[in-house]
């Protein structure tokens, strides 16, 4: 009765193997330097337009920076006249005369409002309220040289708030004039896809009693925007149509020599080809179709592919170093109804996260406006979410690195019987437990990696939205190295535990150091076990 | 030296700085080579004027008020600090519009990093820049290719601020090119006002540098130039020790009091001087012993009565609705 091949591979084919798998995630590490960084940003000075029938509600009105009156704000001859409605902050994305590609996948726009001081216009509380009238429209290239008119694409009037404050002790008196504020950036939209090639911001800020009215002087409206860089998109879908055959490959490689065993097949089979499924899943290279689609929901989707292989990799682990540790009390089957405790918690904290996601990331399929950030109770229940999502991945950590340490320690009193054995059973487990060591080490390594990386990216995604002074990026080569090492580890995981189809007699063969050929041995032989190690720690278990 | 005079001579005739400026120019008034991206005149003009209204606003009470001639350089200027402050305000001025400009997407390529193409170019290789046309030729911007495009795509584009600094030094640095003393002081103070920032604060800031601003010696100044040891015989200039971020003159200041048209200095007689004590700029308070009594005049109290507008409502971009209040104040000039 067969093992697994991590029991039954020779020393040299797995050290052929294991070099492979190293040299594939040297390569997705490189691959990632070679990839710029994975987004971009682009600060845009807006054109204020005048516009002369501000009742006018024709929505299809829109101003660009060739509109036909062109104000300066700082200018006071030039803003005579006028009123707050009758401005129009206008921004043709992108600058440079340059189109969008489709590769660049998404786009979030920020707000920098520049408010300079003024003895007559001083911002009275430092938290303003800000009324938003945000209009969005798209436009493209025409076979000709030209581009389409502009088309409505979304609107909608938001609140948000900001925090202005100024540096009294550094400028006194008269000095003041005109010295700018110092605001925080808003949030103001984030569009899924970028399927046309040009995009026009439309902003105004009405005034009326309840809207806008503590408000300082508006010098200059900016607009940064943040897009993923095409280049990493290309390098990123390239890794997953790579590795998208080569895991559904390897997945039903495993099943079918599973089935070919005559038994039902063991929880951590299931759990291995699951953990597969969804890689698969997160692999299957959908990107290419936002490139000919419109797809607005392609960043609910990635995320939610993200959540459910991030749950399944972190129960994956749970049940791993479970199986090995043995939890089973009367060396019985077991089913994943064992593992409950142990699941529930992560599947609630995924849940969360989704519900989450699917409150800001849903609701901006039919408002790109629309961010939970905005009011403080939503920025602090937004911060909280990630501070949890932080605190019980770090938690998990902890406690996984205790089941395996559990794991080690019931290996090692295993091991004290060892000289007790005779020597042909001796080296063959010690070369078990050896083999065995490097695989969770490289679990261990792999957890607080993907660990680190989650947290960083959870900051990552929330600092442009609460502090711009953080700087957290993590550059491509990160990015590229954790989805490489992801499907590196998971197709070792599968090539290692599948069963292994060697008949070994029953004599064991022993040569010497690595050329050991672990053979499964006759006492063992148990139909029902995968591997001769959790039947090794379970017999102990019992003895 | 010629193209500024023209720029300035252009604001100044009209009230109104962007679109007068840009059909006067598509008359071809300026020697612009074909190509030149319209925006980079339009931001060194806008940029000079800007510099001009900051600089006449923060010396309104001083005995140097900033006078219009110091921009022009129809006679040339003695290198004083004034003369300094000037040079980096207008450094500031241009790199401030055509950051600007930059950010709304008017002159074309300076965000992409592949747009000035070369290596960064440093003082020394501009100084041989031959004529204003020359100059012009190397603000000449590629209009986007294809090549620039798949860059786009690829990597993105950042906007640069250090492109804007690079435009306006090299534009500056042609006006003053030669290897005397004052060209190096004058390149040195628009390199410390070249700096990106609100032009509140860069204003503020080198009103502080001119009051710490140091006199250098003509010797000083003439051993950080120097000829290369090279094939080329190449002229090469370095900081003075300790001067890298303070304005420097080479000449005492003159007397600012009395007329002097051969230097471009009309007097403080019939200047404008203010007794307003609650002021917190200590040269406003003193304005009228420094203007008048200091310099030998007296000072001469006119009263007035002035319409002015008063109990503004304001919303966030203008003033909506002023009542007109009549009062009496007096004025005071220095005769």
């Amino acid at each position: 009765m067969p093992g697994t091949i991590l029991e039954n591979l020779s020393g040299r084919k797995l050290s052929v193997l294991v070099t492979l798998l190293l040299a594939c995630q040297i390569v997705c590490f490189l691959v990632g330097l070679i990839a710029p960084s994975p987004a971009r940003t682009q600060g845009m000075l807006s054109t204020i337009c005048v516009d002369e029938n501000p009742e006018n509600d024709n929505i299809n009105r829109w101003f660009t920076k060739k509109c036909p009156k062109v104000i300066v704000l700082s200018n006071k001859k030039s803003i005579t006249g006028l009123q707050a409605n009758n401005l129009v902050f206008a921004v043709q994305m992108p600058l440079y005369d340059l189109d969008f590609s489709r590769w660049q996948q998404n786009l979030v726009g920020i707000l920098q409002i520049d408010i300079v001081y003024q003895t007559e216009q001083k911002i009275v509380e430092p938290i303003i309220e800000l009324t938003l009238d945000a209009r969005l429209a798209y436009s493209d290239k025409t076979p000709d040289g030209g581009t389409t008119p502009w088309q409505y694409y979304a609107h909608a009037e938001e609140k948000r708030y900001m925090e202005c404050t100024f540096d009294n002790t550094a400028v006194i008196g008269e000095e003041r004039e005109g010295y700018p504020y110092n605001c925080t950036m808003v949030p103001l939209f984030e569009l899924g896809c970028l399927y046309h090639d040009y995009y026009l911001m439309n902003l105004r800020l009405p005034y009326s009693e309840s809207k806008n009215t503590n408000l300082g002087k508006v010098e200059d409206v900016y607009l940064h925007t943040i897009h993923m860089n095409g280049g990493f998109t290309k390098i990123w879908v390239g890794l997953k149509t790579f590795f998208f055959p080569l895991i559904v490959g390897i997945m039903v490689w495993f099943w079918k020599r599973v089935h070919q065993l005559n038994r039902t097949p063991a929880l951590l089979e299931y759990v291995l080809v699951s953990l597969g499924g969804t890689l698969a899943f997160l692999n299957l290279p959908i990107e290419y179709l936002s490139l000919t689609f419109e797809m607005p929901y392609m960043l609910l989707l990635s995320d939610i592919r993200q959540g459910i292989f991030y749950a399944m990799l972190l129960s994956f682990w749970l049940i791993f170093a479970g199986e090995h540790m043995l939890i089973q009390d009367h060396g019985e089957r077991n089913t994943i109804k064992m593992y409950w405790k142990h699941l529930s918690t992560i599947v609630i904290g995924c849940l969360c996260l989704l519900v989450f996601d699917l409150c800001e990331r849903g609701i901006q399929l039919v408002n790109p406006f629309y961010s939970i950030w905005v009011t403080p109770i939503g920025t602090n229940l937004a911060l909280s979410f990630i501070i949890l999502a932080g605190i019980s991945a770090s938690l998990y950590f902890f406690f996984l690195c205790y089941m395996i340490w559990r794991v080690f320690k019931n290996i090692s009193v295993r091991r004290s019987i060892l000289p007790s054995m005779s020597q042909a059973r001796r080296l063959h487990y010690e070369g078990i437990i050896y083999r065995f060591n490097f695989l969770m080490l490289a679990t261990v390594i792999c957890a607080a990696v993907t660990v680190i990386s989650f947290i960083l990216s959870q900051v990552a995604e929330g600092q442009n939205k609460w502090d711009e002074n953080m700087e957290v990026e993590l550059t491509s080569a990160i990015h590229t190295g954790v989805y490489g090492m992801w499907n590196v580890y998971i197709c070792a995981m599968l090539m290692l535990y599948a069963p292994s189809h060697k008949q070994w007699p029953n004599e064991p063969i022993c040569g010497e150091g690595e050329e050991v050929e672990f053979s499964r041995l006759p006492a063992d032989a148990n139909a029902s076990e995968i591997s001769s190690l959790t039947t090794f720690a379970a017999k102990a278990n019992i003895e | 030296m010629v193209f500024l005079v023209l720029v300035v001579n252009v604001i100044s005739a009209s009230p109104l700085m962007k679109n007068p400026l840009r059909s006067y120019r598509s008359r071809s008034i300026l020697p612009i080579p074909v190509g030149t991206s319209p925006s980079v005149v339009d931001s060194i003009a806008a940029g000079t004027q800007l510099a001009i209204e900051h600089c006449q606003h923060a010396f309104q009470w001083d005995r140097w008020n900033c006078p219009k001639s110091t921009f022009t350089r129809q006679h040339k200027l003695l290198p004083t600090r004034e003369t300094a402050y000037a040079k980096a305000i207008v450094a500031a001025g241009i790199v401030y519009e055509i950051t600007r400009n930059c950010s709304r997407g008017s002159i074309e390529g300076c965000g992409c990093d592949q747009s000035l193409g070369g290596p960064p170019t440093h003082l020394p290789n501009h100084i041989y820049i031959e004529n204003s046309t020359e100059l012009l030729s190397s603000l000449v911007q590629e209009v986007p290719n294809l090549q620039n495009t798949s860059k786009w795509s690829w990597g993105g584009c950042s906007d640069d601020p250090s492109y804007a600094i690079e435009i306006a030094q090299r534009f500056l640095n042609a006006l003053d090119k030669d290897m005397k003393p004052a060209a190096y002081v004058a390149r040195h103070n628009s390199k410390i006002g070249s700096e990106t920032a609100s032009f509140g604060e860069i204003s503020r800031k080198l009103k502080e540098r001119y009051r710490q601003s140091e006199r250098l010696s003509y010797e000083t100044v003439e051993k950080s130039m120097y000829v290369e040891n090279t094939a080329k015989h190449e002229m090469m200039e370095k900081e003075v020790e300790g001067m890298e971020s303070s304005l420097v003159y080479l000449e005492q200041s003159p007397d600012y009091c009395v007329l002097n048209t051969a230097e471009g200095i009309s007097g403080t007689k019939g200047r404008m001087c203010s007794r307003n004590t609650n002021s917190t700029m200590a040269a406003e308070r003193n304005s009228c012993r420094n203007l008048c009594k200091k310099c030998g005049y007296t000072v001469k109290r006119l009263k007035k009565t002035v319409s002015k507008r008063c109990n503004c409502t304001f919303e966030w971009c203008c003033e909506v609705k002023c009542d007109t209040c009549q009062e009496n104040v007096d004025e005071f000039f220095c005769v």
